[in-house]
């Protein structure tokens, strides 16, 4: 059951492309976004707060969010936010990856086991993979002992390519060889997505893909046969 | 026709919410402690995102709602994803267990499933007895749960996965659906029709 979303980079009702982690392109109306991704029937769509206030977010974009009847994630302060009062589903969590005591928190979150993920920039260095941490703001090695502790408080996990990030067919699919298939098979891949990328994770097992591109969602193609 | 959402005040119920209003159907939200009259017109709804084993001690403390779902009095009850867990005899969740409401003749466990099950999958839509849903583009329900309903015994009631969990249960007026259909696009809005017989 492969599924592909996508994830909408929110700030004061705006959108935004992120190109390798570090740059921020305007994008337009989050309410225009939406409802794009809607008529196209993504999977899912991630609602990420750039300031790590999805809590504010929510808050402000309520109206457009009611209107929404897909499955809808966040992310970006979601320990902040209160889910159980929300139209989401699911949420994306970072810093309480590197934790002990949120990851205590997250294992009795309301909303279950399966409304929790973990959201993983990574990048490939030096044969290590590197992950980052948004409290420290900086990426740090970890193995297949880490993601499988974090697999206990966490249903699925999302890995984004911070390097090919907002590319097009330039996802690192080497990522697939640094996971084991247990985690493969629990996470959604994203990150400069194209169509043979899309059919290699695919054929990994991989739980779904996340477009980070939004001008490339609006183009549905990509979703037309990616095997 | 009146609906009512069951609030246990564990888990969300603002996506029932807002699939009850794009379809214009009014509805009262009851909270632990409330209770109301219900009748053959009544059609209850018990949301389900959350943690069941939580929800299913939570309504137990909920006594009009504990005695009107045993006692059948409404016209339909729709037990959605944990909402459909708690109708069971038992429910079990990551090692802690507590009673379900018992008018279903199943029990709710974790999935065998290394991943929990998540996305987009075709369900039988004829078992609703629904033929007019085949309209609908997109021909596919949302299923968001790391627990699953398994049938105590062979019973047509339920609609099962071919993974062996039910899918949907119908019987008598008590519906079950382990996919969520608040967020399940235009077909989970044209069962909210059809279901609530607007």
């Amino acid at each position: 059951m492969f599924r592909v979303g996508a994830q909408l980079l929110l700030k004061n009702g705006h959108v935004f492309q992120s190109i390798a982690f570090s740059q921020l392109i305007y994008l337009g109306r989050f309410d225009v976004a939406i409802e794009s991704l809607s008529h196209n029937m993504a999977d899912e769509i991630i609602v990420t707060s750039l300031d790590g206030e999805i809590a504010n977010e929510l808050k402000k974009n309520s109206v457009i969010l009611d209107q929404v009847n897909l499955p809808l994630m966040i992310s970006g302060g979601a320990e902040k936010a209160d889910l159980s009062s929300e139209p989401v589903e699911r949420a994306l969590y970072n810093s309480a990856l590197f934790n002990e005591k949120a990851m205590s928190r997250l294992k009795h979150s309301p909303l279950g086991f399966q409304s929790s993920l973990g959201y993983l920039p990574f990048r490939l260095q030096d044969h290590n993979l590197r992950v980052y941490d948004s409290d420290l703001n900086r990426f740090t090695d970890v193995d297949a002992s880490w993601l499988r502790q974090r697999g206990e408080v966490v249903q699925e996990f999302v890995f984004l390519d911070a390097v090919n990030q907002g590319g097009f067919e330039v996802f690192n699919e080497e990522i697939l060889d640094y996971l084991p298939d247990d985690i493969v098979q629990r996470s959604y891949f994203s990150g400069g997505i194209g169509k043979s990328q899309l059919r290699s994770v695919i054929a990994a097992g991989a739980a779904g893909y996340i477009i980070d591109n939004v001008s490339l969602y609006s183009n549905a193609k990509i979703f037309e046969e990616p095997c | 026709m009146s609906v009512v959402i069951l609030n246990p005040g564990i888990g969300n119920i603002r996506s029932v919410e807002n699939w009850l209003k794009r379809l214009l159907i009014e509805y009262s939200v009851l909270g632990i402690g409330d209770n109301a009259n219900t009748t053959t017109s009544t059609i209850m709804i018990m949301p389900g995102v959350g943690d069941s084993v939580a929800y299913a001690n939570r309504i137990s403390r909920w006594e009009w709602a504990v005695e009107t779902i045993q006692n059948r009095r409404f016209g339909r009850l729709i037990g959605i994803c944990a909402g459909f867990q708690v109708l069971c005899n038992h429910v079990y969740e990551r090692g802690r267990d507590a009673e379900g409401l018992g008018v279903i003749p199943a029990i709710s466990k974790d999935q065998t499933l290394s991943t929990a099950h998540n996305g987009w999958t075709e369900v039988d839509l004829t078992f609703l007895d629904a033929k007019s849903l085949r309209d609908v583009p997109r021909q596919e329900v949302f299923f968001n749960h790391a627990c699953c309903v398994i049938p105590s015994c062979s019973d047509d009631s339920f609609s099962m996965d071919k993974l062996g969990f039910a899918t949907q249960y119908l019987k008598g007026n008590i519906v079950g659906m382990q996919y969520h259909p608040e967020k399940s696009g235009a077909l989970g809005d044209a069962i909210g029709t059809h279901l609530l017989n607007v």
